[in-house]
């Protein structure tokens, strides 16, 4: 089977990142990202260090922000690497609400009131 | 740094979603102390946008912490309720990482732009910025930098050349509850934005 070496994911992080500038829609920051409940010690065994580490850390869900500072990572590479997981299925993102939405900034008026 | 909660809920898990509130203003203005004094976690200092380019600036002085926070972000979070987790992230100062401010706003709910009224010149550039470069709603907050008011926010809004629309407040950031209530000031003008 022929892969092309730009889009394995088992490459360096500075080969995975070659030649590449984006993903699907943009993942924002505060966007949410986990494994979901299908945590996978085998595939995170075979993963690349960086994206490994990046993948451990999603065991937990947290934002990309977060992905990025707790591994250590440029938000450009950590964007690419949450891209790479999502193509073969290993990691799962909530998208965040519009920030037009009504109902979230309803949500967010209660919940910020109870602090006040 | 506690994650957020293990949810064995799969449904709840599947609902969880975030929100994002952009805190701005120049530096020194306060942006660290205003998302460190609500986040529920340390504030996170990041170095995310940094380039080579400025790595090469920024690297000269490396005793300096001044310079560092100059190219880091500083991010919170903030529990809204079982299913919807607030980010707050503070802008890097810097004129030249302006560019990176594109990324940080996008898709946030508003933002909060913080002045010092003995340097309002500091924040000269947030309020041009969103004025005139971003699409989100906006509200500016003084900051009573030891719980007083040393200027009318009249004559502030006349000195920052503030339009009539974008709502002026003042708030010791240095409080949790009033960096909440400040916060609510901003998505309360979403609403009315929205609403249209």
């Amino acid at each position: 089977m022929v892969r092309r070496p730009g889009l394995h994911w088992k490459v360096r992080p500075y080969m995975t990142a070659r030649g590449r500038t984006g993903s699907r829609s943009p993942l924002l920051i505060h966007t949410l990202v986990s494994t979901g409940n299908r945590y996978d010690p085998v595939l995170a065994a075979s993963l690349a260090p960086t994206s490994r580490t990046l993948y451990e850390h999603a065991r937990r869900m947290c934002s990309v922000a977060e992905l990025s500072a707790n591994c250590g990572l440029p938000l450009g590479l950590t964007r690419l690497l949450i891209s790479d997981l999502l193509k073969i299925g290993q990691l799962e993102v909530h998208d965040p609400r519009s920030s037009q939405d009504l109902a979230l900034l309803e949500r967010l008026r209660a919940g910020l009131a109870r602090l006040t | 740094m506690p994650a957020l909660p293990d949810s064995p809920d799969g449904v709840r898990m599947s609902q969880m979603t975030s929100a994002k509130i952009v805190v701005a203003g120049g530096f020194g203005v306060g942006k660290t102390t205003a998302v460190g004094a609500i986040s529920e976690i340390p504030a996170i200092r990041t170095e995310s946008w940094m380039t080579a380019a400025a790595a090469q600036i920024d690297r000269l002085d490396p005793g300096i912490d001044k310079v560092t926070t100059t190219v880091a972000m500083d991010f919170g979070r903030v529990t809204i309720d079982e299913t919807l987790v607030l980010y707050l992230f503070g802008t890097p100062g810097q004129p030249r990482f302006w560019p990176m401010w594109d990324d940080l706003v996008r898709g946030a709910v508003g933002a909060l732009v913080l002045v010092d009224t003995n340097n309002l010149a500091n924040s000269f550039a947030a309020v041009n910025y969103f004025e005139n470069d971003a699409d989100v709603p906006w509200v500016v907050c003084v900051n009573l930098f030891h719980g007083v008011a040393t200027h009318e926010l009249s004559e502030v809004r006349d000195a920052l050349a503030l339009p009539a629309h974008v709502p002026l407040i003042a708030a010791d950031i240095r409080d949790a509850r009033k960096v909440a209530r400040a916060l609510l000031a901003v998505v309360d003008h979403a609403a009315k934005q929205a609403i249209g």
